[in-house]
């Protein structure tokens, strides 16, 4: 918590200075964010046509066809997509950042940065943090997007239920907050993910015995956090 | 310029480097401190830097208490001070550009014009200017110390702090760097403190001499 804290406090430092040097901020959007687009490409094509099918055939078996298009996006954009995405960001950037952060602290730079005078907050802390939040937010929103696709591909090849049906339904259910909503998600889980792989990145002791050590711990650590992020909402949507 | 009363000094409390050290610089002073591998010459660097808090005595650095410093009063005194490090020395993952300008981009966050300005005077002296583009895993440990002690300079430090600059240097990089320390020491300007595993060849260059061992520093002529 409190390296979120003190994220968001110097991201608004070096904004309001006018100190941001974006670079820095763009190179971990690039690595967390766009060299993960063909794995979330992927994966959300998959599921997007593997909850359509589900849904298309199942539903109305039960009789409730009609609420096809409002469970098709409450499960890809409410709870399959962010929790799927921060499950990739975290296989592909949390050893990483924390192996980054380890290998710095064990070869002794973190102390040259700061015995340079330069804050490791705004110069290593900050910009992997605010990167990781925006390419998880954004990751967020593309498998939503691209998910959809999917959806609608197995739809095509009439696999679940004619496409215009299925175009038709999600029409008359989609509202704004089913937009809102992943940004949200995302914002939350890529605050987890990067705050877990900098805290144990951070905590690497001087042995290079460490390193692997905290990564795990980062993994471990994330994955069960995002679990009992996804179980709180799942628990308290359920009874708003 | 910097002054240590009975500090007590090391990773531990239990276990102090220097139960009760003494130690002060003066503006202009040039000092070279001597002592064996492992004796606390790098965590009395990293505690003249604040990296390394005191357990016990006083220390002052260009005048202010740095007893339980606050974050802008250990900025203010890191940027007065060039330091290079004896490990650690240049950040990987930044090109040997990005490493010089660390303390001007990232300290005062300055431009890279003033960065390229300032950097100018010590491309063809130290020979590095074929090396900007480089990552330091494509570099000798000479160019690394070179591009090292390059850094602590560019931003005309009042004192110049040197951990164990000559050691991985080849004959190339031991004569420039003491044509550097000369050319500093000429000026008059600067407070050079170098610690040294070695005792120095040419020990005229230094005002003051220290030899730092486990019951502390004592002063040689």
């Amino acid at each position: 918590m409190q390296i979120i804290l003190t994220s968001l406090y110097d991201l608004g430092l070096l904004v309001i200075t006018r100190r941001l040097i974006l670079h820095f901020f763009l190179q971990p959007i690039v690595n967390a964010g766009l060299s993960a687009l063909p794995i979330v490409t992927t994966v959300a094509l998959l599921v997007g046509a593997g909850v359509v099918a589900e849904t298309g055939i199942e539903l109305p078996k039960l009789g409730i066809q009609n609420l096809i298009g409002l469970i098709v996006l409450h499960i890809i954009f409410g709870i399959v997509g962010p929790f799927a995405t921060a499950l990739i960001v975290t296989a592909r950037s949390i050893s990483g950042l924390a192996v980054e952060i380890g290998n710095m602290r064990v070869s002794g730079e973190l102390d040259t940065i700061e015995m340079l005078g330069v804050n490791l907050s705004h110069f290593l802390v900050t910009p992997r943090l605010v990167g990781i939040v925006i390419s998880n937010i954004a990751l967020t929103f593309y498998f939503g997007l691209i998910a959809m696709a999917g959806g609608f591909a197995m739809a095509l090849m009439g696999l679940s239920m004619p496409i215009a049906t299925l175009a038709r339904m999600i029409e008359e259910s989609i509202k704004l907050s089913d937009l809102v909503l992943p940004v949200i998600e995302g914002l939350f889980y890529g605050l987890i993910i990067s705050s877990v792989s900098v805290y144990h990145g951070l905590r690497v002791g001087n042995s290079p015995a460490d390193v692997p050590r905290e990564t795990t711990s980062a993994l471990v650590s994330a994955l069960s956090l995002c679990t009992i992020m996804l179980s709180l909402y799942l628990i308290f949507s359920s009874m708003a | 310029m910097i002054e240590l009363q009975d500090a007590k000094i090391g990773y531990e409390w239990e276990n102090p480097l220097f139960a009760s050290l003494n130690f002060r610089v003066t503006r202009c002073q040039h000092v070279l401190v001597s002592g064996p591998c492992g004796v606390g010459k790098s965590a009395l660097v990293k505690t003249l830097l604040g990296l390394l808090y005191l357990w016990d005595g006083s220390y002052y650095a260009f005048g202010r208490d740095m007893d339980n410093p606050s974050a802008p009063l250990l900025s203010f005194v890191r940027k007065k001070i060039g330091i290079l490090p004896d490990a650690g020395i240049l950040i990987q993952n930044l090109t040997v550009l990005q490493n010089i300008a660390l303390p001007v981009r990232f300290g005062q966050f300055d431009s890279m014009d003033r960065v390229r300005r300032l950097l100018e005077p010590y491309l063809d002296e130290f020979r590095i200017k074929d090396l900007l583009t480089k990552y330091p895993s494509e570099l000798n440990l000479d160019q690394v110390k070179k591009i090292g002690f390059v850094r602590a300079l560019i931003n005309n430090p009042d004192l110049l702090i040197l951990d164990d600059p000559f050691e991985g240097l080849d004959d190339d990089g031991v004569e420039i760097l003491w044509a550097q320390l000369a050319k500093i020491n000429d000026e008059k300007e600067k407070t050079i403190l170098v610690f040294s595993r070695k005792n120095m060849e040419n020990p005229s260059l230094f005002s003051h001499r220290y030899r730092l061992d486990s019951g502390g520093m004592r002063e040689v002529s």
